[in-house]
């Protein structure tokens, strides 16, 4: 029996042939005057011409905004906003914080509990463990290999 | 790489200079003594570097700054307990048998008009400071001022003078009303402070005199957006650290170095002599 | 010292050709014209009659016109002595006049008159408190004057050349051994005093003293002078940018290195740069300028700016050219969102569909606070 491999349309996958980055805007707001904002001004004046010039993928708007906090907020693809606060912080940490906001994916915050995270759906223990189980059976009858037929039963048939 | 090798040549210059030329601060800085209204140099002086020429200690001077403001704490809220509460402390009901909750005199805490338990009282929230370390936060504030070139010395007598028209036109009795009165004097001093750069839009400027001057006092009063005038027993280090700037009369700058340098002269006889404090404000040039 | 040249100037001005003295006869050869005959009021504000033996030789040889009316003199005399002029001060500054209570509407004689029932079409008069700010009251010759220029010069070619008039000036008056009025109150003066200055050679030797060979005297005499109160004073203090360049340009660049060490040459320079330029040097960096070169570069340093959009449009400009960062030097809000994605446009198209908006929507914050009060 040789092996044959299944046809399928590829799933389309971030970074796989091209890389498009999620993060497409970088709001940067300071305050002239008060002492919050003097990390973040030191950053505007040091690190920021850099940091654009090696991500002309992000838009940069810097803005004042007086008597506030000094805050960075990215803007993403998937029309999802994340802010982080910035204030009294040095210029240095703040550049980690905008390669942060860079990188992220705009997505919510989840919690990871398993070493391995699948991109492929549960076929097994889905949430409808029937249909799941016809699902397999109805593929398996395609193969002529009657031993891969496998009995899966609901959860609640223990 | 060709920097590598001229590099330690030129540390090697730089750190025999340094140590053969050890770092001396100057004894003394130059202080420019201008006439007040027309903003002219007059004199130049000489003031010791210890008294406008310290290093910046914001320890020290917030230190100070939260020792005056507890020290200017009124201190008098005051509220009355239950047993201050006018009133009868006969029990307002029976304890049983009424069907409604039990309760004692109607000075408790838990009823409207009731005392208060945990109130205010008068209260002193004065704190101490070491005068050696107050004195030293009085001079490192006008050092402070010194170096960012905000501190002004002008000549004895800082009064604002007025164009002797007015004079005039008051005696005449032409100003009849107070507004006018009032109206000239705050142009007149707007246009002055514009004029030296010391107004609104320079970021105001207090005024040190050593008592009250009658023109100048009631003109700041007028335009408290530019600035404010304080005599000498008015002054605290957190005056001195407000505003844009200090336009301070050289005869009140002295009384604030002479009676804040504690920490400079010695209260010990030394045979028989008592250390003198630095010299300072000796003129160089009139 | 005349402390601000405003203060005598006017009012001295105004005295010489208004105000004549009324009792003593003048010695002045206008007293002497010969009196016209028919205005008695004139002729006797000139010469009393109580002190004929006083009067000028050619006044007293010459037909007096009118004699024998003494008596009439004497009693214009009198009247004279009531009048009080308004004194010559108030007329810088002028008060608001006396008080007047008009007549109550039924006491008006004049058939004509009609009392007004609305505040349309009469006069505005204003209030006591605006009194001063009307130019009228306060003209602008009554204005401070301050002893630094009024204009802060900041174009690096003029301060050159204020350092170089200064250094001149003061290096003549060292020289000439004026050494009192180095500390001094030097006038402002015209153009041609100005060129002579600075045709001046200055040359420096290798310890950084400075010579100056050419007319001191002059310039010396020039610049001590004392305004005489009757002419105009003269201002020229600084030259115009072109001529600045084209004087640099000429002139050796030896004179920079003259040392400043000695504190009072250093001080009457930077009082005169001061009067010229309104740049005052702050004390704490007296001490690290050494020669006239060292003095140019402190002043000629720009001011911090204040701002961080200002400071990055100065001094990081490949920041705001970089294609993906977009700077606003003021704050974003929601209307330059609304304006960006073109709802502000829509908006105003609903309204004036609807006639509730005249006008666009985007005014600022000061006009629409006009509108609430009514105003606008």
């Amino acid at each position: 029996m040789t092996i044959r491999a299944l046809e399928r349309v590829s799933v389309g996958q971030n970074g796989i042939g091209s890389f498009i980055l999620q993060c497409k805007r970088l709001d940067i707001h300071y305050c002239d005057h008060s002492g919050s904002s003097r990390g973040m001004n030191a950053f505007i004046k040091t690190h920021l011409p850099n940091f654009a010039k090696k991500n002309p993928a992000v838009e940069f708007a810097v803005s004042p905004r007086p008597r506030k906090h000094p805050v960075m907020i990215g803007h993403y693809i998937n029309g999802r906003q994340k802010a982080i606060c910035v204030a009294n912080m040095e210029p240095s940490l703040i550049l980690k914080k905008a390669e942060l906001l860079r990188d992220a994916s705009g997505d919510k915050v989840k919690r990871v509990n398993k070493p391995v995270t699948s991109i492929n759906e549960s076929e097994t223990w889905g949430k409808d463990a029937i249909s799941n189980v016809q699902s397999v059976l109805a593929l398996d009858t395609n193969e002529d290999s009657p031993e891969y037929i496998v009995l899966l039963l609901p959860w609640w048939n223990d | 790489m060709a920097t590598e090798a001229t590099l330690p040549s030129a540390t090697s210059n730089l750190t025999t200079t340094f140590m053969t030329t050890p770092w001396r601060p100057s004894p003394a800085v130059p202080v420019t003594v201008y006439d007040f209204q027309t903003y002219e140099p007059q004199r130049l002086e000489e003031w010791s570097s210890k008294h406008l020429h310290l290093p910046m200690r914001r320890d020290i001077l917030h230190l100070a700054v939260i020792f005056e403001g507890d020290n200017t704490r009124q201190g008098t809220a005051s509220s009355k307990t239950r047993y201050e509460v006018r009133g009868s402390h006969k029990k307002l009901r029976p304890q049983k048998k009424t069907g409604d909750a039990r309760v004692g005199d109607k000075q408790s805490p838990l009823r409207r008009g009731g005392g208060k338990t945990f109130g205010p009282k008068p209260r002193d929230f004065g704190t101490g400071m070491n005068r050696k370390v107050y004195d030293l936060a009085w001079r490192t504030a006008l050092s402070y001022r010194y170096r960012r070139g905000e501190l002004v010395v002008c000549e004895d007598g800082m009064e604002l003078s007025m164009p002797h028209e007015f004079g005039d036109m008051v005696k005449h009795g032409a100003l009849r009303h107070q507004d006018l009165i009032d109206g000239f004097k705050a142009k007149w001093a707007r246009q002055v402070l514009d004029g030296n750069e010391w107004g609104r839009a320079h970021g105001r400027s207090t005024f040190i005199t050593t008592d009250r001057r009658k023109n100048l006092f009631s003109a700041m009063d007028l335009l408290p957006q530019y600035g404010l005038a304080l005599d000498l027993e008015d002054v605290d280090v957190k005056d001195l650290l407000t505003t844009g700037r200090l336009v301070v009369e050289r005869k009140a700058l002295a009384e604030m170095i002479r009676s804040h340098q504690s920490d400079l002269c010695s209260k010990v006889f030394i045979n028989g002599v008592r250390p003198s404090p630095p010299e300072t404000g000796k003129i160089i040039v009139e | 010292m005349r402390r601000i040249s405003r203060f005598s100037k006017p009012s001295g001005a105004r005295l010489a050709s208004t105000v004549r003295p009324l009792a003593p006869l003048c010695t002045t050869p206008r007293a002497a014209t010969k009196p016209s005959p028919s205005p008695a009021v004139n002729t006797a504000r000139f010469y009393s009659s109580r002190q004929p033996d006083q009067l000028p030789a050619s006044l007293a040889s010459g037909k007096p016109a009118v004699p024998e009316n003494v008596e009439e003199i004497v009693v214009e005399d009198v009247g004279l002595q009531k009048y009080t002029p308004e004194p010559p001060q108030q007329r810088a500054f002028v008060p608001p006049p006396a008080p007047s209570v008009a007549e109550p509407a039924d006491a008006v004689t004049d058939t004509l008159y009609t009392p007004a029932t609305s505040a349309e079409g009469l006069e505005t008069i204003g209030n006591l408190k605006s009194w001063w700010d009307n130019p009228a009251h306060w003209p602008k010759s009554s204005n401070f004057v301050g002893f630094k220029a009024k204009q802060k010069v900041q174009n690096p070619v003029l301060l050159e050349a204020a350092v170089r008039r200064a250094l001149t000036e003061t290096l003549v008056m060292k020289q000439l051994g004026q050494e009192d009025q180095l500390t001094g109150h030097w006038g402002l003066q015209d153009k041609a005093q100005h060129d002579a200055v600075l045709a001046l050679d200055v040359r420096v030797d290798s310890d950084g003293n400075a010579t100056v060979t050419g007319d001191l005297q002059a310039v010396a005499e020039g610049l001590v002078a004392k305004g005489d109160g009757s002419s105009v004073e003269p201002t020229y203090a600084l030259p115009s940018a072109a001529e600045a360049l084209a004087l640099k340009e000429q002139a050796d660049q030896s004179w920079k290195g003259t040392s400043l060490q000695d504190a009072r040459l250093k001080f009457a320079v930077l009082k005169r740069v001061m009067q010229l330029t309104g740049q005052v040097v702050p004390d704490q960096k007296l001490a690290d300028i050494a020669t006239a070169r060292g003095l140019i570069a402190t002043l000629q340093k720009p001011p911090k700016p204040k701002t961080l959009s200002k400071e990055i449009q100065t001094k990081k400009p490949e920041l705001v050219t970089l294609p993906n960062v977009a700077f606003s030097p003021k704050r974003v809000t929601r209307g330059h969102k609304d304006q960006a994605l073109g709802r502000f446009k829509l908006i105003e198209a609903e309204f004036r569909k609807r006639d509730l908006q005249d006008g666009p929507l985007s005014v600022p914050k000061s006009r629409e606070r006009q509108h609430w009060r009514g105003e606008a």
